[in-house]
């Protein structure tokens, strides 16, 4: 909504040292944020209307050059021009020299084409007024010689462009904004609509009728005959139509606009002649077609509402009026439509056809409902005013609307608003917005005015005495404290989860959770392989990216892909998120009503028919773990880095895990394992399948882990215990032993552990060795062994009889052989 | 051992009189300080008081000399000898510790070789997320006032999204082509455009009175761009207590702002409209960059001295009815403010891209530690 501060002025009479930035900080203060504030037509010097008397062609140049006299009150001034688009006789805008136009253009008497230009006649363009169109801008006839054309034009006037929220209707319109300001200056308000009278309803010409009772409280019509079709609209008309930013068309299309402008009623004229029979207030029928005025045909539903004639629509009501009956260069017989309809019907028909107007912008936020009678009425003077004729009829066919009334308890008010108002000063500030109000000892019945239908509950009340009031006296205060427990346990380990997978030289990222068919593809995944069901977006972002993710993976590959495609070739990056999958068996979300609490059990239905939502963290790593440099030798990120990842994140939370043997996709068949805990398995660790990271366009190989944290949070050991550190002397043991390939490190160490018992301090593999040596299938496992008692220094004996202990289980469990 | 016969042989030994003794320090002291490095120095060890030294013959004349001249002339030996040592032990740890000198300076390393190689890594160094860093140094900032932090799921029931806040069944924001729909759409499943379900769950299932926070992953079908992003973070706040109000609201944002910004930073309400809310506002920061000074030159602000952090209000007595909560007794207020938007002019972020994108040069530039 655009704001011209001189129409403004019209209806407030604001204080003398009101600025232009006062009436900003205003609107700003009222709610009303402001786009924009641009002073129309930046212009300074002497600008006067002037009428052309000669136009001699100077044909010895190659464009049309005009060498022109222009009458200025009494004088002459010779003028060249280059414009082409005005005749003797016309009325135009003549800058003189010493002025200055928009963009720091200075206009001086000088030589040009072999002539004296004493001034210059101006375009819109030139003026700033528009962008629309090049040529000489012609004002209307009966403007005298000499007039100010920075007062005609409205230029140098600041207009602000406001954004109006979306239950404020009321601020559609130059009434609405006025009254606004005049509260926030306190000042008086001169409401335009009380000089109007209501249309006087007679037998209409063309009759109203409504249909559609719920959604269309007023229509009334108002016929008009005898309008000269040549009427010009009037310069202060056009004008203010250009600095609200809309375009002239024709006197009474302009008149509707600018009556919409002053006072929020969205007014249609009808060619009359085009009308057959009366007028219909009606719902579409499926599949009816109308062309708009903006030239697209559109196909309406059941749903839509549209003005019709006794044979077609001639109108989507509210939004746009159809080509059918649109005025022509001949109407002579108009018919005005004002009418109230309903605020949800016309904002579901503009969203569905994508078609907004002024009108739409105005009814989506709810139009005064009283307003319909005078706007129609200020219409139709303004028509005979400027064109001529007269009201032949006007028909009505409207619904008692009416507002109720509430009571507003004044320590309510106080309450809710933190501020110790005096029942004074809220009974100002609802006079202030039109509410009106009976008073008890402890309170008001209010009851809102027609133009403002948002005003409904008690609540909706005190926002408008605090706004009115002025949000910033609200005051600071803060409530008393609460004892909140902190943290949950699986908020902290979430916490804790990010900051060791930091401190393991991970990088944490933020994918999107939407993943496409080809990422199940490039993971070698088959859907119908998966024991998860994917969940579909219906209305995906991306059409080639319809699904919510069940892992991470895709998405880690993908951001891993572009650092590498960015430069970044070594990494290790992980995310902590939801994952999603559906349900086997449908389940629904039941209805529910919010008139009160749902009961428990509907809650928990809710919740059980949302889809699973799990929370994971993986991580990829690919490139150097540690680079190599001048220091030396490098080491690349394989499933061996992942794996102590893995291991010392479970560590950390205290989850005690087993891996075992894995072919699951798209991990690497050979170099992955399942993660388990307690039986379950709750993750994968390892290489990725080389196949998929060539899909994800990786050179080298890709390693990583992912596991779910919600499983893993469950069981974890929450007690934490502390083993004491020895303190006596220790002793060191080496051991190679040689088992078949099919054993598992972990369970060799595990068997040593066991063996020495308590003086094991340490057990630790440094060494994997295969040859031939060995022997086909074997392995040498060289562990290093810390043995150290509590209490005293172990003896070289009890040393021997450790050894042999822990040689004698290997061998008995796993057949192995020692190397010495 | 016989003694020696001072009547027959009463001839004083040369090289055990005072004078030999003297000059055998003499020239051993010579030769120490005339030493230039440790194994110089064993040979004139060796030289001055090794079995050949002439200190060493005379020592061993002391046996054949009689008593009474034996414990003189040992003495005077001993003495000599003691000095020797002494000079040799100084010189040695002297010339010792300019050997070590020698041997560590030619270790000199340039260390300026480490911060040359900055991007090389010999230690893993890791980072967290800037967004999930500053998630919670916002919720901590409300853990500290009592607040409780509380999360939902990102696959919401459109009831806890939309009908249990208020937001008509034909608002706009519940179009398609606002928000997410699981399939099929009939379903009553979006992925939650806001955290004010998580709101909604607290309501319905803790104990009054409510102190939470709700950060968390919304969706909304924007087109990424530099200031736009369909999937985003969201902080939101709510309290219901008994005689809660507006000045309590703004009283806790204020707070809220200081702790984020620094001491003195003012907010600033503006009226607004939200379904959730009533009365509702706009909640705007005082730029802290300019320090409010309205100039055009800010980026932060665009020079217009405020930065729009979020929104606020009292909560709409409707949704505290659906709640079950009896609003005679209570009330509350609700805040909400986006992550990414506060990240960006808290850190002068102008892409919204580099948060999405998992370059890992992003991250890494805050590491682990967000000040």
């Amino acid at each position: 909504m655009k704001v011209p501060v001189s129409w403004l002025k019209e209806f407030v009479k604001l204080p003398k040292d009101v600025t232009n930035d006062d009436i900003r900080d205003a609107f700003i203060d009222l709610g009303f944020e402001v786009e924009s504030v641009e002073v129309f037509g930046d212009v300074s010097g002497e600008l006067l209307v002037g009428e052309v008397v000669e136009i001699k062609n100077l044909d010895q140049f190659k464009k049309p050059i005009r060498f022109c006299q222009v009458k200025i009150k009494n004088q002459l001034r010779s003028i060249v021009c280059g414009a082409t688009n005005f005749k003797v006789g016309d009325k135009v805008i003549v800058a003189l020299p010493g002025a200055t136009l928009p963009g720091n253009f200075v206009i001086a008497a000088r030589k040009t084409y072999d002539h004296l230009s004493d001034g210059m006649i101006c375009s819109e363009r030139e003026l700033g007024l528009s962008d629309a169109h090049d040529g000489i801008l012609v004002v209307n006839q009966s403007i005298k010689t000499g007039t100010d054309a920075k007062e005609l034009l409205g230029l140098g006037e600041t207009v602000f462009e406001l954004s109006v929220l979306p239950d404020r209707g009321y601020a559609m319109s130059m009434r609405g904004v006025a009254r606004e300001i005049a509260a926030f200056f306190n000042v008086n308000f001169t409401d335009p609509v009380n000089n109007y009278k209501a249309i006087k309803i007679t037998k209409g010409v063309t009759k109203a009728n409504i249909s559609a009772n719920r959604f269309v409280s007023n229509l009334i019509l108002v016929t008009l005959d005898g309008v000269n079709p040549a009427a010009e609209t009037p310069e202060f008309i056009k004008l203010r139509l250009n600095q609200m930013g809309m375009r002239s068309i024709s006197l009474p299309v302009d008149i509707t606009n600018y009556v919409m402008l002053e006072l929020g009623q969205p007014l249609h004229a009808f060619d009359r002649k085009s009308i057959k029979g009366g007028i219909y207030a009606r719902l579409a029928t499926a599949g009816e077609r109308i062309k708009t005025l903006d030239g697209n045909t559109r196909t309406l539903n059941e749903t839509d509402l549209v003005i019709s004639d006794s044979e077609k629509a001639v109108s989507i009501a509210g939004i746009m009026g159809g080509a059918n009956s649109e005025i022509n260069h001949k109407t002579k017989q108009i018919v005005l439509e004002a009418a109230t309809f309903n605020a949800s019907k016309i904002s579901a028909t503009a969203r569905r056809l994508g078609l907004t107007s002024e009108a739409s912008k105005r009814f989506e936020r709810g139009v005064d409902f009283k307003l319909a009678p005078q706007a129609a009425s200020r219409a139709a003077q303004l028509l005979i005013q400027h064109g001529g004729g007269k009201i032949v009829g006007a028909s009505a066919k409207s619904t008692n609307n009416k507002t109720a009334s509430i009571s507003l308890p004044f320590d309510q008010v106080r309450q809710i608003s933190g501020i110790n108002l005096k029942a004074e000063s809220i009974k100002k500030g609802l006079s202030k917005i039109g509410v009106s109000f009976t008073q008890s000892k402890t309170g008001l019945r209010v009851k809102a005015p027609s133009w403002r239908p948002d005003l409904v509950a008690s609540f909706d009340y005190i926002e408008e005495i605090v706004r009115i009031y002025g949000y910033k006296f609200i005051p600071s205060t803060l409530p008393k404290a609460v004892s909140g427990r902190g943290l949950t346990y699986k908020q902290k380990s979430i916490r804790d989860t990010g900051r060791i997978m930091a401190s393991l030289g991970a990088h944490e990222v933020l994918n999107y959770p939407f993943i496409s068919e080809s990422d199940t593809d490039k993971m070698l995944i088959k859907q119908a392989d998966t024991k998860e069901i994917l969940i579909k977006i219906a209305n995906p972002l991306n059409e080639d990216m319809p699904y919510l993710r069940n892992s991470l993976l895709a998405g880690l590959l993908s951001a891993g892909q572009r650092n590498i495609s960015r430069g970044n070739f070594d990494f290790a990056i992980f995310e902590i998120g939801q994952t999603f999958s559906g349900h086997k068996s449908n389940r629904s979300i039941p209805q529910i009503s919010v008139e009160s609490k749902p009961k428990k059990s509907i809650i928990k239905e809710i919740d059980n028919a949302l889809p699973n939502q799990r929370l994971k963290i993986a991580m990829i790593a690919s490139g150097q773990a540690i680079s190599k440099a001048w220091w030396g030798a490098g080491y690349t990120h394989s499933w061996i880095t992942a794996t102590q990842q893995l291991s010392i994140l479970m560590k950390q939370l205290g989850c005690n895990f087993e891996l075992m043997q894995n072919s699951t996709l798209p991990w690497h068949p050979g170099r992955s394992a399942q993660v388990v805990v307690n039986g379950v398995v709750v993750g994968y660790v390892g290489e990725i399948h080389p196949k998929t990271s060539t899909n994800y366009l990786f050179a080298s190989e890709v390693s990583g882990f992912e596991i779910d944290l919600d499983l893993v949070f469950e069981s974890r050991n929450n007690r934490q215990t502390y083993d004491e550190i020895g303190k006596m002397p220790y002793a060191s043991e080496d051991l190679a032993i040689v088992v078949s390939e099919m054993v598992d490190a972990l369970k060799v160490q595990d068997a040593l552990k066991r063996a020495a018992g308590s003086l094991a301090e340490s057990v630790n593999l440094f060494d994997v060795f295969k040859s031939q040596q060995i022997g086909e299938g074997k392995k040498s496992l060289a562990f290093r062994i810390i043995l150290r008692a509590e209490e005293k220094t172990l003896t070289t004996e009890e040393l021997k009889t450790v050894r042999a202990r822990m040689i004698d289980r290997v061998v008995q469990d796993f057949g192995a052989t020692i190397r010495s | 051992m016989s003694a020696p016969n001072s009547d027959i042989d009463p001839v004083p030994v040369a090289i055990l009189s005072e004078k030999a003794i003297n000059e055998s320090v003499a020239n051993a002291l010579k030769a120490i300080s005339e030493s230039k490095d440790v194994e110089n120095l064993k040979a004139v060890k060796a030289d001055h008081v090794g079995d050949k030294s002439s200190i060493a013959l005379a020592n061993r004349e002391i046996g054949s000399l009689p008593p009474a001249a034996k414990a003189i002339a040992g003495k005077r030996v001993a003495i000599a000898r003691e000095k020797i040592n002494e000079a040799f032990a100084v010189k040695e740890n002297e010339l010792q510790q300019l050997k070590d000198n020698s041997i560590l300076s030619s270790q000199k390393e340039d260390l300026s070789q480490v911060l040359a190689s900055d991007d090389y890594q010999l230690l893993a160094v890791g980072s967290r997320h800037p967004l999930t860093q500053i998630s919670e140094m916002m919720s901590d900032c409300f853990i500290a006032m009592g607040y409780e932090v509380v999360d939902g799921p990102e696959a919401e029931a459109v009831w806890y999204n939309f009908d249990s806040l208020n937001i008509s069944q034909s608002h706009p924001s519940r179009s398609q082509q606002d928000t997410f729909y699981i399939e099929p759409a009939t379903a009553g499943v979006v992925l939650r455009t806001q955290t004010s379900p998580v709101q909604m769950r607290a309501m319905l299932t803790r104990e009054l009175p409510i102190y939470v926070v709700a950060p968390g992953r919304v969706f909304r079908k924007d087109e990424l761009d530099a200031t736009h992003t369909p999937v985003f973070h969201q902080m939101e706040g709510l309290a219901i207590d008994e005689g809660l109000s507006m000045s309590d609201l703004k009283g806790t944002l204020d707070h809220f702002a200081t702790a984020m910004f620094g001491e003195g930073v003012k907010t600033r309400f503006r009226p607004s409209y939200f379904p959730f809310t009533e009365p509702s506002a706009e909640l705007d920061v005082a730029c802290f960059i300019c320090k409010n000074q309205i100039s055009k030159e800010c980026r932060t602000c665009k020079g217009t001295g405020w930065i729009e952090w979020g929104g606020c209000g009292m909560v709409n007595p409707k949704v505290l009815q659906t709640a079950g909560i009896d609003t005679s007794k209570y009330s509350g207020f609700a805040f909400g403010m986006g992550l990414e938007r506060t990240l960006m002019f808290k850190y002068s972020i102008s892409d919204m891209r580099d948060m999405v994108e998992g370059d890992i040069r992003f991250s890494k530039q805050f590491g682990s530690v967000m000040r």
